[in-house]
């Protein structure tokens, strides 16, 4: 067993609610996970499943009123952050927690240089001098790999393309060394010749400085390419987690196994695979309001949905404690899946 | 056979302005393209963005006027026929847009969207046109009990499913969808696209399939085109194009596609540099400052699309001398 030191994050019981009318409705349901140092952890959902507003709480970036974030903990190396004031949770932003969005030309500042916004990180949080930072930001822009990186720190992002703007927001978030990186969709918004660039940047970046990485993505080829462990979330609550290979060799959840073959696969035409008709998880997601409050919360949309399923909410469980799902008839799904399988 | 045939199809844009000779510059957004779609026939057309798929797209609808070529539809030209003829010739021609969101009549209820193509020719009316709506939505999925409602009070897949059912409302011969999936969540893809397959084989429509998604291009399409900066640079039937992709730019696309499957088989090849500017395109191919295998003559010398089998058409000059 790992002592707790070395987890670069343990999330528990983190819930976040927004009000609605007289109501209120749970964006997150009481999650919990770990990410030990040097881990990848894969955050996997579609749309409104709460990943990203995890990640916006567990940074305290969230205004609040109107969210209302309750955790039983949040620590980032062993330190807790939800009671920490928010000048502290100033020092901690950047430093030893950074963050890289979806769309990097609206989380970086149109009217500053690049240049100019790594060296502020670096005085902000490091105290160096202005010329000494931005000495320090053309290497960050060569080890991001931006090429002509002395002339690049006095160009403007609408000036950049979009996998160079997600560049800049990477040596940015790598400016002060952080021990985590949370990835929100950083490639969503690029081109896939680009997308495979920057994966194989963070790639390299996470394992030369050992750091951990939460990457948020819808995508699970994506997570298949970076993660060690993968959570999957639906409806604000993770539905399962485990290994990366093990989740996609043997998933216990048939959200998780709708997620994989939705999808087409890369080579159908080549393997004769094509012609078959991909698995269809009827229905939609369901928005928070429609959620109800008993019962697994993904029955409404599960072809294997009992009685059961739909009035007791089922446990997280596992054969271990490495990979749990939360339903309860996680050791039937291989069988009642078999004929639908592609 | 050819149902749609797009011959020599040109499209520029007023670019940047040059800084020296205040000439403004030429986006080549559609240059010099050509293909068929046969009936009955999914074409694909892939590439990444800013390549000119929408474009084309746009210049076969009429939506915007080329500037040179034809848009062949059962042999009449789109492009010059009269606002009359072209208004009938739309019956058989329609398009699904990606974004579900904006390319509906928030103003107009459901049955009314499906319904209006009907109305607009004067196909049926009164309880006939109930009932070709209530069809219509059986067709597409969607609850009869939907009919009264606004755009707005749809999911996202559920609007799609309303544009498809505005669309296939005049049985057309053809739909011309771009991205129709993309915006969607992947749980509703998969219903969107096996619902576009049964749809194809019940009407024999044809598609022509614009994607940035190669997996989804894969999956639908008989046949794929894939652009790069306004140009085909391959074109051939689906397994040919995923089995043996010729043209290197073909081959960097496929290597970069994150999969399940490649974590133990090794890992993403990433290639280098970026698309470059459409405004200021490299001269020669223009894949080639990216390009492994560039020779000398792939600077000056644009590669014609040429076969290098029956059914396999490539633009480039490693394969060019083999076709010759």
């Amino acid at each position: 067993m790992k002592t707790k030191a070395e987890y670069a994050l343990e999330v528990e019981d983190l819930s976040i609610r927004f009000p609605v009318l007289q109501s209120s409705v749970h964006a997150v349901d009481s999650l919990s996970f770990k990410v030990a140092r040097g881990e990848v952890l894969g955050v996997v959902g579609e749309s409104g499943c709460g990943k990203s507003v995890t990640a916006l709480g567990i940074m305290r970036l969230l205004k609040s009123p109107p969210a209302h974030i309750v955790a039983r903990s949040v620590r980032v190396m062993g330190r807790e952050l939800s009671t920490l004031s928010e000048d502290s949770m100033r020092l901690v932003r950047g430093n030893d927690v950074a963050m890289i969005f979806q769309e990097p030309m609206s989380s970086l500042n149109p009217v500053l240089t690049i240049g100019e916004q790594i060296a502020e990180t670096l005085t902000t949080h490091r105290g160096m001098s202005w010329r000494m930072s931005l000495a320090r930001a053309v290497e960050l822009l060569s080890l991001v790999r931006i090429p002509d990186a002395r002339q690049r720190i006095d160009e403007y992002p609408h000036q950049l393309s979009g996998g160079m703007r997600q560049r800049v927001m990477i040596a940015m978030a790598l400016a002060c060394e952080p021990k985590l990186l949370i990835a929100d969709e950083p490639t969503t918004a690029l081109d896939v010749t680009t997308q495979a660039q920057i994966i194989r940047l963070l790639q390299e970046l996470q394992q030369r400085f050992g750091m951990a990485v939460v990457l948020i993505t819808h995508d699970l080829g994506v997570v298949g390419q970076m993660a060690h462990r993968v959570v999957v979330m639906y409806a604000g609550c993770k539905v399962e987690e485990g290994p990366i290979q093990e989740i996609f060799a043997a998933p216990r959840h048939p959200y998780t196994v709708g997620l994989m073959r939705s999808r087409p696969r890369l080579g159908s035409s080549v393997n004769g695979l094509r012609r078959d008709r991909l698995l269809e998880l009827p229905g939609h997601v369901p928005t928070l309001a429609e959620l109800s409050s008993q019962g697994c919360l993904f029955a409404p949309r599960c072809v294997l949905a009992t009685d059961k399923c739909r009035n007791e909410t089922p446990p997280l469980l596992g054969r271990d404690s490495n990979h749990v799902a939360a339903c309860w008839r996680s050791d039937d799904l291989g069988s009642l899946l078999k004929p639908l399988s592609i | 056979m050819k149902l749609l045939e797009v011959i020599n199809l040109k499209k520029a844009f007023a670019g940047r302005q040059n800084n020296l000779t205040r000439k403004p510059g030429l986006v080549k957004a559609v240059d010099d393209i050509s293909f068929a779609v046969a009936p009955g026939e999914t074409l694909g057309l892939v590439g990444e963005s800013g390549c000119g798929k929408s474009t084309v797209a746009k210049l076969i609808m009429r939506l915007l006027a080329p500037d040179s070529g034809e848009v062949r539809l059962d042999g009449d030209n789109l492009a010059t026929l009269s606002a009359s003829k072209m208004r009938e010739k739309r019956r058989e021609i329609q398009m699904i847009f990606q974004d579900p969101y904006t390319s509906l009549n928030p103003r107009l209820r459901a049955e009314e969207i499906v319904g209006e193509p009907l109305v607009n020719f004067g196909l049926v009316r009164g309880t006939e046109l109930t009932q070709r709506v209530a069809e219509l939505f059986a067709k597409v999925g969607l609850a009869s009990d939907q009919r009264q409602k606004f755009p707005h009070e749809f999911s996202g897949g559920q609007r799609q499913r309303l544009g498809i059912a505005r669309a296939i409302a005049l049985n057309p011969k053809i739909i011309v969808c771009d991205e129709p999936v993309s915006a969607l969540d992947v749980s509703i893809q998969a219903q969107i696209i096996n619902l576009m397959r049964d749809l194809q084989q019940e009407y024999g429509l044809a598609y022509l399939f614009i994607s940035h998604d190669l997996a989804v291009i894969e999956h639908i399409s008989h046949r794929v085109a894939v652009m790069y900066l306004g140009r085909i640079v391959e074109l051939t039937d689906t397994q040919t194009l995923f089995l043996n992709p010729r043209h290197p730019y073909t081959q960097s696309l496929l290597d970069s596609v994150p999969t399940l499957d490649r974590r133990d088989a090794g890992q993403i090849v990433d290639i280098e540099g970026e698309v470059p500017s459409a405004n200021n395109p490299p001269p020669g191919c223009h894949f080639h400052p990216r390009c492994r295998h560039a020779l000398e003559k792939c600077r000056v010398d644009a590669p014609a699309l040429v076969k290098v089998t029956e059914w396999h058409l490539v633009a480039c000059h490693l394969h060019s001398a083999a076709a010759a």
